[in-house]
């Protein structure tokens, strides 16, 4: 997989997590929702490790696990090359 | 994108109910000099700028702003909280409570709702570090105002709190200009963030 289609996966993962966070929030004891944001967060968690693993930090304190303060490598979100 | 952490950066207990007050910090909320258009100015100014270390600072302390509009919100919250109108007419505030309520309301002390006008995104990476190294002063000024007129030990804990952060955020924003002006000179990064189309 290739940084883009890798990350792409992450923002699918990510949202639908989001989309049942939402929804939870308003059926907060619906148990098949809950089992599924626990699957999808799982998933997530593990597919954010491995694409920090490889291509650097996602989330700020993540960046203590690299041997040196990646945080500020290029590119960032809002530029063309993050979304190539 | 943003996530939100169930905490506060640094706690807050207030114990003596007091609605003027909450009043005049609510300043901090949506004033000229408050949080709220601190953040927006930090996390707006970044699309443009020229090099990786203001990219990562003001992402950053652009997000430690919102922590800190929480933390002014909270103040608010607990200096107000269920406070009635008489209580709001014998502390000199009704007309905060008129319109919001014992709630929480971006708007000055003297009740200018929030304006962007209080920031500016020039587009210029120099011009823009001025501008916050100002802000982040002007910010230190009116937590020190709010020091001048509160004596409420529980409130001035947190306001001195966020005073130092003020100063460490202006610090960090003189060693970026430092580190931008650096770099222009030796044309390490080349031009302010600006294109010229002639």
């Amino acid at each position: 997989m290739t940084k883009q289609e890798h990350l792409f996966e992450i923002q699918k993962l990510n949202f639908a997590a989001y989309d049942l966070l939402l929804y939870l929030d308003t059926h907060p004891t619906d148990k098949r929702a809950f089992a599924m944001f626990g699957d999808l967060v799982e998933k997530l968690k593990k597919e954010k490790y491995n694409y920090e693993e490889q291509f650097g930090p996602l989330e700020a304190y993540n960046s203590a696990a690299f041997s040196t303060f990646k945080w500020l490598d290029s590119p960032f979100p809002w530029e063309k090359e993050a979304n190539k | 994108m943003f996530s939100y952490s169930k905490m506060l950066e640094f706690p807050i207990n207030i114990k003596k109910k007091d609605s003027r007050l909450a009043n005049i910090v609510a300043t901090q909320y949506g004033g000229p000099n408050g949080e709220l258009g601190a953040s927006l100015r930090y996390l707006s100014q970044r699309y443009t700028m020229p090099d990786d270390i203001t990219k990562g600072l003001l992402t950053d302390i652009g997000v430690e702003e919102l922590g800190h509009l929480e933390m002014v919100g909270t103040l608010v919250k607990q200096l107000s909280d269920g406070e009635c109108g008489e209580d709001w007419i014998k502390m000199g505030s009704w007309e905060y409570y008129a319109d919001n309520g014992a709630s929480v309301y971006p708007q000055s002390s003297q009740g200018s709702p929030f304006s962007a006008a209080s920031i500016a995104v020039t587009g210029d990476a120099i011009t823009n570090l001025f501008e916050d190294l100002a802000a982040e002063q002007k910010a230190r000024a009116v937590y020190d105002n709010i020091l001048r007129l509160s004596d409420d030990a529980d409130v001035n804990e947190v306001i001195k709190f966020l005073r130092q952060r003020e100063i460490v955020h202006f610090q960090r924003f003189g060693e970026a200009l430092d580190n931008l002006q650096s770099k222009l000179q030796h044309k390490v990064v080349k031009g302010k963030g600006i294109k010229n189309c002639h």
